[in-house]
């Protein structure tokens, strides 16, 4: 449209939209309204009389309204609400030019306000003068109406609703924190309309656009929404960690309603670092996507976990991996057996597979995974160090699920889904299949077999059922097994034997109960027993062995009870039957103690074995304490007794947690842990079975900041006192030492009965860790944090000795992870490691041992030097597809992407002259998951 | 354990790559490769005085007479060791070379090697008129320390030796020069009956080392062991020199290695024209050496180079995982001043060794 058209149709517009103009009268010159323009004006009305009559008597257009015609405001409270208008009728004059020469009232309102109003208002009015037939304009006198509305009338006074509650984990006693409830406005879908029973499920009704109402959940997981207008609503809540929950509100005039939500998770929700609960400590949280998308975990959150501070990195030469080792990680310079692994609440000996290194439940029906790297709470027991642990979810009870996972080397899937309204089901089976590309490489020919190629497989089951509305039963069958297996065929001249064999596996059978008694089901109790089969077995060249078998059968029981608004108790007891057969051949091991031991190859193995039963009871109680809202005191008590100690350990902990403001939360926590040694420690063949527990006392004090959305600072301090550890008094043998000798190569198999294991080694480890959070765009676009550790880790065997470091101080750890998502669910992550090497034992000399053709070595003193530190950078790009209730993922994982050469792989030549360092490949990961 | 398990899971799992490793076999500085006790086993029985040599095989490829090379032999007890003072003067006064005489007469009252002990004998060892049933075995460690202007070898060699058991004689005589009686004659007689010591060793014997498949061989008459050295003539340089060997020993012939040491050149055999599926499997082949243009150099990884057929390095070619009984070695291309030393030693793994030096020239 030409633009010198749109003034035109404005006019139009205003003409359409106008008050009707009345029949021309006349005309005034007169703008004004003083009482002296009127006279003047009436005057030449007069004067004009005759000209306008006979202008009255021709045909004369109407004048056309210019610009606005809205009634003026007017004071509040002139008009009383109503639905019916007033109007006021004025008697305009109109000059030839279209200005108002004068406005009077012809009809009032009947209000002088209003009337007053209108008359000020016309005054303001422009015209399109009035036309004779000729096209001149000529002054006419116009009726003019002015409409005022009245007020909207109030709506009628309707009691509001209210809706409120808690929102709780399914299977937990606890609150769920910071869950959104929102409610929708809701229609029934038209298929179910009149079907009452299944309106009252959520997924029958249609949702608005948008929610209406919103409310967060405190640090319990109570909720309130109220001023809620009378209605059907449907409330939910839920994505991400928990699955979307809808539940049918109708909510009629008045109505308060107090609701339970049961939150369902969908899989790993977070890993809580500290805290407890939200109310006590601070917490280190990484939610279940960062953890499954951390670049170098290969989609495996207890992978993720281990590059948080406070974990250091254990080199895979120096322990870990295989069997017959401890699988905790190094946590705040602790040794590994010093730390425990959980699974459900229960210790469990084996989390992670040793071929894979990956969590042997896989991820998806984990609920959480947490570390407590200090201070753990009452309910841990028998450790002096950390916990790391995970708890499994139950199966969905909405609709039938599950995954099916496709990678390089190894596959899986899950299923699980409703049996009937009150029962559900998973079952869940992993496996790599290694051994199929490894036979490409071993052809059946060769005379190196694999006869059983490396394997990791696990496989899950697990039957919840709610027997009723206080009980939900738990069955569950989680199973794992590893092995690898290398033989010589042999040829004509020699015949087969075994070069390598190892093999981990375990079987735990567990029926629980989980209560939720009282009228609010505030009392949540735990309880039920677990029977695991599980065992180790190691050979090599058929000249050593190790082969340690289990079956432990476990009692719990966990209770936890609100006495009062601000007192709580929590306790539980914990019983352990451990059936043990160990049978050893091997040479007499390095211990951390005695330092990298020289040896010659020539001694004699420490061969036996051994069978006995370990029990194990443990009991705590503690007494969350809030006096005020913003305080939660803990006094906590355990005590623990094992048979083969014949002693009774008695522990007191406290924790404690202030948040003074919303941004700022402080913990402080600490107290008593006693440990038994190891079973190989209080072994009769190659131990000490008079040893006494290992003892330490733990301080933790912790500080959050969260200026914002944006930023989160988690920084801690911690102190451990270490006493009573265990230590060998057996020194490391060397070149002179064999002369010392005499006639004969040392024998472990001595006269010692303590195999010089005592327990006068003691341990002092501090250190400080922070941690940053940070999200820096809406929507989780740049997401990351960095860690950072500082930490020292001292012991000393004996008295005489001086203090030196723990083979675990590791004086620097920086882990820094960005995540970035694209459009089109694509998300990109690095995640970059930079740690302290482990100090070493460097080597001084090698005398070359003519008998035996050997070099061998003289030792320096203890940790006297540091290895080459570690650092990795790995990166992770993937892609969400999703339809309807089905989402693919695609990824690819790189580890370790500039081939770091770091301390891990550092070995002497024959001759301990110079290092030979291994430079690690990076390891490509290629996977695909279906969820559905 | 822990290592080896980790080693051959590392062997396996590939999660990274080897570094190149030297090779032990390759003499680059100068280095003790073995110290021979002859006999293997001394028997101080208070009889006879035994002779007892400790021979090192030194060798250095910058000196081959070994003229530079210092050598030092001490009695490395420790400091708390009882019996010190008995030990005195076993190790003869210095100048030392390469090569020693125990001097067991100290330690039995004097006397000549062979011959019977002097007056000084002590009350503990075993009159002259009894003959011992069981014997105890003993080691005496002795250190050898080679020393030139760079470097300074420390190695430690246990001197096997018996002596009898005292506590299983059935009635030990309580006067010296008492007859003995009857059960003692029948636990002497079974004694004879079973031979000799169960701790007895015996070095073993290079008998037969066989060059290129018969080309050149070598058998008892012409072998020298520790007392010379066997020349083989030239070879190009790129050309390769297999061995056989034959070695005798009173022990299980499973349990006598063989290993080669080389100055110069490389462990395994350039591939031959013929073969096209011959070598590359098993472990080991790490290489190292000299090059040039015109001859075969296994530094470019040839897969059809035919070394490293079985455990123990790359000049083994025995197709048996153990014992090696043949061996591969490939001249280096560049022309050297001198000869090649080569060095066959076998071990009996009880202490028993011999070798036999080979030199080749190569052109």
């Amino acid at each position: 449209m030409p633009r010198r058209l749109f003034p035109l149709l404005a006019l139009l517009l205003v003409c359409a939209l106008g008050a009707a103009p009345a029949f021309a009268q006349g005309k005034s010159k007169s703008k004004g309204t003083s009482d002296a323009a009127a006279k003047e004006a009436a005057a030449a009305a007069e004067a004009e009389a005759a000209a306008t009559e006979a202008a009255a008597a021709e045909q004369v257009s109407f004048p056309v309204a210019l610009g606005s015609l809205a009634p003026p405001p007017l004071p509040p409270g002139v008009l009383e609400p109503g639905n019916d208008p007033v109007q006021v009728m004025l008697l305009i004059a109109i000059d030839d030019e279209g200005d108002v020469m004068n406005a009077e009232v012809k009809a009032s309102s009947g209000i002088p306000e209003v009337d007053a109003a209108a008359v000020d208002a016309a005054a303001f009015l422009r015209f399109f003068p009035a036309q004779r037939a000729d096209g001149s304009a000529v002054g006419v006198t116009i009726d003019f109406p002015f409409v005022f509305l009245r007020p909207t009338p109030p709506p009628p006074q309707i009691p509001p609703a209210r809706l409120s509650g808690v929102v709780e984990i399914k299977g937990e006693r606890e609150g769920l924190p910071g869950v959104i409830v929102e409610l929708y406005e809701g229609t029934p879908k038209p298929e179910f309309e009149g079907d009452e029973k299944r309106l009252e499920l959520g997924t029958s009704w249609e949702l608005g656009d948008e929610a209406v109402y919103t409310a967060e959940t405190d640090t319990d997981g109570v909720f309130v929404i109220d001023d809620i207008k009378p209605g059907s609503y449907i409330a939910a809540f839920g994505g991400g960690a928990y699955k979307i929950e809808k539940f049918v509100e109708i909510l009629g005039e008045g109505v308060l309603r107090e609701v339970r939500y049961l939150a369902r998770p969908t899989g790993l929700s977070e890993t809580t670092v500290v805290a407890r609960r939200g109310g006590d400590a601070p917490s280190r949280v990484l939610t279940q996507e960062e953890l499954r998308k951390m670049p170098g975990a290969g989609g495996d959150p207890i992978a993720a976990m281990l590059g948080l501070p406070g974990i250091v990195r254990q080199s895979p030469v120096q322990g870990g991996g295989f069997a017959g080792t401890n699988q905790a990680p190094i946590i705040r310079g602790a040794a590994s057996e010093d730390s425990v692994l959980y699974m459900d609440g229960l210790p469990v000996p084996i989390l992670l597979h040793s071929i894979t290194n990956k969590t042997v439940t896989g991820d998806y029906i984990l609920d959480k995974a947490y570390l407590r790297p200090a201070a753990p709470e009452a309910r841990f027991g028998d450790l002096t160090g950390g916990v790391l642990g995970i708890d499994l979810r139950g199966p969905r009870e909405d609709r039938v699920g599950g995954f099916i996972d496709i990678g390089i080397g190894e596959s899986g899937f899950a299923l699980e889904g409703p049996i009937t309204e009150k029962s559900r089901f998973y079952v869940g089976l992993r496996r790599t299949y290694y051994d199929l590309i490894i036979k490409l490489v071993f052809p059946g020919d060769s005379r190196l077999q694999l006869t059983t190629a490396p394997f990791a497989q696990d496989q899950q089951a697990i039957i919840e059922v709610d027997v009723a509305e206080w009980l939900s039963m738990h069955l569950s069958y989680i199973g794992t097994l590893d092995g690898i297996k290398v033989v010589d065929q042999g040829d004509e001249d020699s015949a087969e034997r075994g070069l390598f064999d190892t093999r981990t596996d375990m079987h735990r059978f567990t029926i629980r109960g989980d209560f939720a008694l009282g009228k609010m089901k505030k009392i949540k109790n735990r309880a039920g027993v677990a029977l695991t089969f599980w065992g180790t077995e190691f050979n090599a060249l058929d000249i050593i062995s190790r082969k340690e078998r289990h079956t432990t059968f476990h009692f719990f029981d966990d209770l936890n009870l609100p006495i009062l608004p601000w007192l709580g108790l929590d306790a539980g007891v914990l019983l352990e039957i451990d059936g043990i057969r160990l049978s050893e051949n091997l040479p007499q091991l390095s211990r951390e103690d005695t330092g990298p031991s020289t040896s010659t190859g020539q001694e004699q193995n420490v061969v036996g074995s051994s069978t006995q039963t370990r029990t194990w009871i443990g009991a705590y109680v503690g007494l969350p304490i809030k006096p005020v809202e913003s305080l939660v005191i803990a006094p906590e008590f355990r005590v623990d007794w094992r048979n083969d100690l014949a002693q009774v350990m008695p522990q007191v902990r406290g924790r404690l947690g202030w948040q003074p403001v919303e941004q700022v939360r402080v913990s402080l926590a600490g107290g008593r842990y006693l440990q038994s040694p190891s079973s190989e420690e209080l072994s009769s063949i190659s131990g000490n079975p008079d040893l006494k527990a290992e003892g330490a006392w733990h301080v933790n004090l912790g500080v959050n900041l969260q200026p914002g959305t944006f930023l989160n600072i988690d920084l801690q301090g911690y102190a451990k006192f270490l006493d009573n550890q265990t230590v060998s008094s057996k020194s490391a043998a060397n070149a002179a030492g064999f002369a010392d000798l005499g006639f004969d190569f040392s024998d472990p198999n001595d006269d010692d009965p303590t195999n010089g294991l005592t327990n006068s080694g003691i341990g002092r480890i501090w250190g400080t860790e922070l941690f940053t959070r940070w999200n820096l765009f809406p929507g989780g676009r740049l997401t990351g944090w960095l860690g950072y550790g500082l930490s020292w880790a001292q012991r000393r065997d004996f008295e005489t000795e001086e203090w030196r470091y723990f083979a675990n101080d590791r004086r620097h750890q920086l882990t820094a992870v960005l995540q970035a998502k694209f459009p089109g669910e694509i998300s990109l992550g690095a995640r970059f490691q930079i740690q302290s090497g482990s100090p070493t034992t460097p080597v001084d000399k090698a005398t070359y041992f003519a008998d035996i053709n050997t070099f061998v070595p003289t030792y320096a003193s203890l940790y006297s030097a540091r290895g080459k530190p570690f650092h990795q950078l790995d990166l992770r790009l993937d892609k969400k597809i999703r339809k309807k209730n089905t989402t693919a993922e695609i990824f690819i994982d790189i580890t370790n992407v500039y081939a770091a050469v770091t301390g891990d792989f550092v070995f002497y030549d024959f001759e301990y002259e110079s290092e030979l360092t291994f430079q690690s490949f990076p390891a490509i990961n290629v996977g695909t998951r279906v969820e559905f | 354990m822990k290592r080896l398990t980790l080693l051959l899971a590392l062997s396996l799992s590939l999660p990274g790559c080897f570094p190149t490793f030297p090779d032990e076999g390759a003499l680059k500085t100068m280095r003790t490769i073995a110290i021979q006790q002859d006999p293997a086993v001394a028997i101080l029985d208070g009889q006879s005085i035994p002779q007892v040599t400790l021979r090192a095989l030194v060798v250095d490829p910058l000196d081959p007479d070994g003229s530079a090379t210092t050598h030092t032999w001490t009695l490395d007890l420790g400091e708390d060791f009882e019996d010190a003072e008995l030990l005195e003067g076993l190790i003869p006064e210095g100048p030392w070379g390469s090569e020693i005489d125990l001097n067991f007469a100290a330690l039995l009252g004097g006397g000549a090697p062979g011959g019977p002990p002097g007056d000084g004998a002590r009350d503990e060892l075993l009159p002259p008129e009894f003959l011992p049933v069981d014997y105890n075995a003993g080691l005496l460690p002795v250190t050898h320390l080679a020393e030139n202007d760079e470097r300074l070898r420390e190695s430690l060699k246990f001197v096997n030796f018996l002596i009898p058991d005292f506590e299983s004689l059935p009635m030990p005589p309580t006067v010296p020069g008492a007859r003995p009686q009857q059960a003692y004659l029948e636990a002497l007689a079974a004694a004879g009956e079973a031979g000799p010591p169960a701790a007895w060793n015996a070095n073993p014997n290079i008998i037969k080392i066989t060059v290129n498949e018969g080309e050149r061989v070598f058998d008892e008459d012409t072998i020298t062991e520790h007392d010379g050295v066997i020349d083989i003539g030239t070879v190009e340089g790129g050309a390769g020199v297999r061995f056989d060997v034959e070695v005798a020993d009173d022990k299980d012939q499973q349990e006598t290695n063989v290993e080669i040491y080389w100055t110069h050149g490389v462990p395994g055999l350039p591939p031959r024209d013929d073969d096209d599926d011959d070598g590359g499997g098993g472990f080991g082949g790490f290489r190292g050496g000299d090059s040039g243009p015109d001859c075969y150099d296994p530094k470019d990884g040839d897969p059809e180079a035919q070394d490293g057929e079985g455990f123990g390095g790359g000049a083994g070619l025995s197709e048996a995982f153990e014992p090696n009984r043949a061996f591969g070695w490939t001249a280096p291309c560049s022309v050297l001043n001198g000869p090649v030393r080569l060095f066959l030693i076998a071990r009996d793994g009880a202490g028993g060794m011999a070798w036999q030096e080979i030199r080749v020239t190569v052109e």
